[in-house]
């Protein structure tokens, strides 16, 4: 009887440690494993790029160069993220970087992880 | 045999208070670490960056986005914090030692390296020169 008390008691307690670490999972609206799917290194073009994407979080070198800032929800994938002047890189994991030719078509491009 | 048990027992308790009686009259602990504080950018490496070979292009292409630039693009600075020091104060709670770093990467006309400085500094985050301005 003692024992089954003090089964229940440590049950209980184990209950109570396991709720602490509970993990919620969210999803982002609009992460997608496609999203970067339709970047064509010689075929992708500058206009593709700013219809799909949007405004860029930075260009450099007359738009020769864009950056955006990408997220990654685990579940859905990739997700843009809009720059936020409080907190300019919350929610970033990736700086997508395209530099394009002097026509405009996608020459290089890089995903590197930031944070 | 349960004597002997009841004897080890014993010991490893007195030494956990004794531990934590070091720990309580030193009123202090401090627990050097080294990792990047949340939400950090990382991995910046310098080492690859030649001037006067190195472009603009390839630069952003290696390290992404800059945190700052100046209004020319002629200057970009990468920045980080990393954690190097917990520490816990008897009564204060604990606390963490940063230091903040931040590459600065100037350009030529030609938009290439002309010259990468690190620059460094223990608690606030470092200041990069008044010309660069942050993003966005």
């Amino acid at each position: 009887m003692k024992r089954n008390h003090l089964n229940l008691s440590i049950a209980a307690l184990l209950l109570g440690l396991l709720a602490g670490c509970a993990t919620t999972t969210t999803t982002v609206p609009g992460a997608s494993s496609e999203l970067l799917k339709f970047l064509n290194i010689g075929h992708t073009t500058r206009e593709e790029v700013l219809l799909k994407l949007g405004k860029p979080s930075a260009a450099f070198e007359m738009e020769k160069i864009l950056t955006y800032r990408i997220g990654e929800d685990p579940a859905r994938g990739f997700h843009l993220v809009s720059p936020n002047v409080n907190q300019p890189w919350k929610s970033v994991r990736y700086s997508l970087v395209l530099v394009f030719d002097a026509t405009g078509v996608l020459q290089r491009q890089n995903l590197v992880r930031v944070r | 045999m349960i004597s002997s048990h009841r004897h080890a027992g014993w010991r490893f308790l007195a030494l956990g208070l004794a531990g934590l009686a070091v720990v309580w009259l030193a009123g202090c602990l401090v627990i050097p670490v080294n990792h990047y504080q949340t939400g950090s950018r990382h991995k910046v490496n310098a080492k690859s960056l030649q001037p006067g070979v190195t472009t603009k292009e390839e630069l952003v292409l290696m390290l992404g986005e800059p945190d700052f630039y100046s209004e020319d693009e002629q200057r970009f600075g990468y920045a980080w914090t990393k954690v190097k020091a917990v520490w816990v104060v008897q009564g204060m709670g604990r606390g963490e030692s940063e230091r903040s770093y931040v590459l600065e990467a100037s350009f030529d006309a030609s938009n290439r390296l002309s010259q990468v400085r690190l620059l460094k500094n223990w608690g606030d985050p470092v200041n990069p020169t008044r010309e660069l301005k942050s993003t966005p």
